[in-house]
């Protein structure tokens, strides 16, 4: 219940805006219009579709409180060189000497038959089973053979839609996104987990229980534990910058909006631009998300009194606007449209920005080609700066620390299936600096990757084999920072500390609104092609208003009713 | 004589005081023109053989003059077998679905063409209804788990074996063929099938290769099928593998889990080399059955 509240009090972020939600789960106009009507479709000709939730049932629901959270209880994990607290990961320089073991020795979580997880997949497809020793130790260690249903990550909607249509949702489906009438279709397909996982009941399943609270409370439905969360960072959005380029200066990192364009300044010029579009996601024009934090504005709403008010309709938002505006007349900005395309990724690595929003598990890669490129590189993340330069008004919209906001639901099945299938979850989730989690990240040791003085160096059979896909979004160990290079660990640890104190979180989570569920994507294209329209110059900042008029329309003011009754119902009970 | 002036004797009439300067503004807009189309190209092909660091320090432009080329991205690509297994069975789906549909087509479009056969007027109806109306996603997808074709190589053929554009253009192809050639068969004791065998099938070589190619292309750029049929990647075709190699770098960086799949997005280099790889046989096939290709297609849509 604490919990809760605090949640719900802090001015937060809404998972629209959020950049975890726009990455893996990506939600662009055109699939979140196939994908809602595809899902619906699919619900309507789903076989037994017909059982539908009251709306009593439903209030019940969202009057469920969070006290079903299991409970946290930490694993035994190797010491990191760089110790975690609170929302900022323990950071690792080195693979440990001895690994741990996180699942019982000579005990395997199923015994026969096949596991099937219906999941997206982000990269090449691994090489087959049978010529693929990596997927075979992975069956031999979990005691079942996988069957995993991969589905390219862009066409995942389509498909998932299908399956859920036709009944074949495997025996666990991985949520990007909400579908419509998503209660229902939980409450028809699959199993409401509360009762093996919470409270104490998780310590069943000590890697699970190992899991941080917060990744469980923001994957949670009403108060009810519809699935498993796969952790991530909770500083999941990192605007990356050169930190070479203030060290050549002999600059400081800003503490204000007038240091800010006064960096942005001496920055630009000479085939080179302070700032860069938006990240390829198409959600961040011009880097919005950062000056919107800079002008302090809330993590997507505000609640007062159980009252939400959006960030949109919020008086910074013009502030903010207006300052972006006058970056864009300055010319900071790199002359290549507001948001980046898959080429000019590379902007950052080469030297010709100084600042891009690639999400923080993009920093390793523009650290890599950076110093390929300029071996003297350096990369910093960027905490957005408070624009009066007061330090009690500096704001960092946390993400919901969780991979797509939503979690791997298990299809109904007997009780001694369910919990079979958590065993399995339970040794996914094992953590860094584990056996388990090094079988299941980087394969058969070997043969897959080798171990040199701590570093981990994937082979060419690892990267094709690739067969932690096999149970990749089934479960996930709590994120550490682990990569093979100590600036980046240091640099990514910095950063997270950088954010702890200033995060603030989007009330939102753990809320559900039914509106919010199917117009999400719409309007948020609406406010965004908004803010696109004036930075570029095409719309006054005083056309803010009739698009925040618009947003209220078109669902803002349905959504924002929704989630105060839920919120309301919620802090009730 | 003047260059531009070569060759007068077949040039036609109302080409014939051509000046200079026309010519040459006819060349270099076509120039322009196929720089144009094959600039992309170019494009692609040689990011496929630059190094990542030039990649980076060429960020967002194009050296058209890369210093260093390398073949590393083809390398990663055909080690793993994975690009391997998918070209074949492209390869193979391709073969097989080409051959069955211009079999299925054949038949259906003859049938369709000959006058008097019984309710040829009603299956002309049914076939062209598909044309308007086509089925939704889930409905497809439910008609092939309800057939059990669900993960099998079936379900990328028999779902798009007949395409009625096709099918069409081939009966306004055979109903062009001259009734009198067909009569003269029928005295001489020929039947339906040997009719269509030995009289319109070598009368339509034309049509036949264009369909062949019209079919095979098909089959070889199809991968919206394999998505959703498919759920054993080992079979997945070609495109669909390349799919997954050009939308992995921008997807991953945002929320990868861990180091490995940040290790494992593949290079730009890779991504153009798997582009390369997925054109190179269809292109190769286009030389072949380029003289079949104009006849074909204006013999078969002109006759209506």
């Amino acid at each position: 219940m604490t919990e809760n509240v605090d949640r719900d009090e802090g001015p937060v972020e809404q998972p629209t805006v959020n950049r975890q939600d726009l990455g893996e789960g990506r939600l662009d106009r055109r699939a979140f219009l196939q994908r809602g009507g595809l899902a619906a479709a699919g619900l309507a000709l789903a076989p037994g579709a017909a059982t539908r939730l009251t709306t009593a049932e439903l209030a019940r629901q969202a009057n469920a409180p969070l006290s079903n959270t299991p409970k946290y209880i930490p694993a035994n994990v190797p010491a990191p060189d760089l110790k975690g607290s609170g929302t900022v990961p323990a950071g690792y320089y080195k693979l440990p000497a001895n690994l741990t073991q996180s699942y019982p020795a000579g005990k395997t979580p199923a015994h026969g038959g096949s596991v099937t997880l219906f999941e997206p997949l982000y990269t090449p497809p691994p090489t087959s089973p049978s010529q693929n020793q990596w997927w075979q130790a992975v069956e031999k260690a979990v005691g079942a053979s996988l069957t995993p249903n991969m589905v390219s990550s862009g066409s995942y909607p389509a498909k998932q839609a299908a399956a859920i249509a036709s009944g074949n949702v495997g025996d666990m489906m991985m949520f990007t996104t909400y579908v419509p009438n998503f209660l229902q279709l939980l409450q028809h397909d699959f199993e409401n987990l509360t009762p093996y996982l919470s409270g104490n009941n998780v310590k069943k399943y000590p890697n699970l229980a190992a899991l941080p609270t917060t990744a469980w409370k923001n994957s949670m439905i009403n108060g009810q534990i519809w699935g498993i969360p796969i952790p991530r960072p909770i500083a999941n959005t990192c605007y990356e910058s050169r930190s070479d380029f203030l060290t050549k200066l002999g600059a400081k990192v800003p503490t204000s909006g007038d240091e800010f364009t006064q960096l942005c300044k001496e920055l630009t010029g000479s085939g080179r631009w302070a700032l860069g579009p938006g990240s390829t996601d198409g959600n961040s024009h011009w880097q919005w998300d950062f000056f919107f934090q800079m002008f302090g504005l809330p993590n997507g709403w505000q609640v007062k009194n159980g009252k939400f008010t959006s960030f949109l309709e919020m008086p910074q938002a013009q502030d903010a606007l207006n300052y972006m505006v006058k970056l864009q007349k300055g010319g900071y900005y790199y002359p290549g449209g507001p948001v980046a395309t898959t080429v000019q990724k590379t902007l950052l690595q080469s030297g010709k920005i100084w600042m891009y929003g690639d999400g923080i598990t993009g920093w390793f890669q523009n650290y890599l080609n950076t110093t390929l490129a300029n071996p003297e590189g350096s990369m910093a993340g960027i905490v957005p700066p408070p624009h009066d330069g007061k330090k009690a008004h500096q704001v960092y919209w946390n993400s919901s620390g969780i991979f797509s906001n939503l979690f791997c639901g298990i299809a109904k099945a007997s009780k001694s299936r369910i919990e079979t299938l958590l065993q399995i979850c339970d040794y996914r989730a094992a953590p860094f600096g584990s056996k388990e989690y090094m079988l299941m990240s980087y394969g058969v040791e070997g043969h897959d990757y080798t171990v040199n003085n701590g570093a981990v160096t994937v082979t060419s059979t690892g990267t094709n084999e690739n067969a932690g896909y096999t149970l990749n979004y089934s479960a996930g160990p709590p994120y550490v920072i682990f990569y093979p290079s100590q600036a980046v660990v240091k640099g990514m640890y910095d950063f997270f500390t950088a954010c702890a104190p200033v995060g603030i979180d989007n009330p939102q989570y753990g809320l559900y609104s039914p509106t919010l569920a199917t117009k999400q994507a719409t309007l948020q294209q609406l406010y965004i092609n908004g803010i696109s329209d004036i930075v570029s110059g095409r719309q006054p900042v005083s056309s803010w208003s009739n698009i925040v008029s618009e947003w209220r329309t078109q669902g803002g003011n349905q959504i924002k009713k929704e989630l105060a009754q839920s919120h309301a119902k919620a802090a009730k009970a | 004589m003047s260059w531009w002036r070569r060759g007068r004797a077949s040039t036609p009439l109302w080409q014939r005081d051509r000046k200079w300067w026309t010519t040459l503004i006819k060349g270099v807009g076509l120039a322009l023109a196929a720089f144009l189309i094959l600039f992309p190209i170019l494009n692609v092909v040689l990011i496929s053989l630059m190094t990542q660091r030039e990649l980076v320090q060429y960020a967002g432009g194009l050296d058209l003059f890369p210093r260093h080329l390398s073949l590393a991205a083809y390398q990663l690509i055909f080690q793993g077998g994975i690009v391997t297994r998918a070209m074949l069975v492209s390869a193979g789906i391709t073969i097989v679905g080409t051959a069955a549909s211009l079999v299925g087509s054949t038949c259906l479009a003859f049938g369709l063409s000959v006058e008097g056969l019984p309710f040829r007027r009603t299956f002309l109806t049914i076939v062209l209804l598909t044309f308007l109306f086509n089925p939704g996603i889930i409905p497809l997808y439910l008609t092939v788990d309800y057939t059990h074709l669900l993960n099998t190589y079936a379900s990328l053929i028999i779902p798009v074996l007949l395409n009625t554009f096709n099918v069409i253009v081939m009966r306004n192809f055979f109903m062009s063929i001259p009734n009198e050639l067909l009569e003269a068969a029928t005295i001489d004791g020929a039947g339906y099938g040997k009719i269509l065998l030995r009289v319109v099938l070598p009368l339509s070589k034309p049509i036949l290769a264009v369909m062949a190619l019209f079919y095979a292309v098909g089959y070889w750029n199809s991968f919206f099928n394999a998505l959703l049929f498919l759920s054993d990647t080992s079979k997945w075709p070609i495109q669909l593998v390349l799919q997954q190699y050009v939308i992995a770098n921008s997807a991953l960086p945002q929320t990868a889990q861990n180091t490995l799949e940040v290790i494992q997005s593949p290079e730009q280099s890779v991504q153009m080399a798997a582009v390369v790889v997925a054109i190179v046989p269809i292109l190769l096939v286009y030389p072949f059955l380029q003289r079949y290709f104009l006849s074909g297609v204006l013999t078969g849509a002109i006759k209506g």
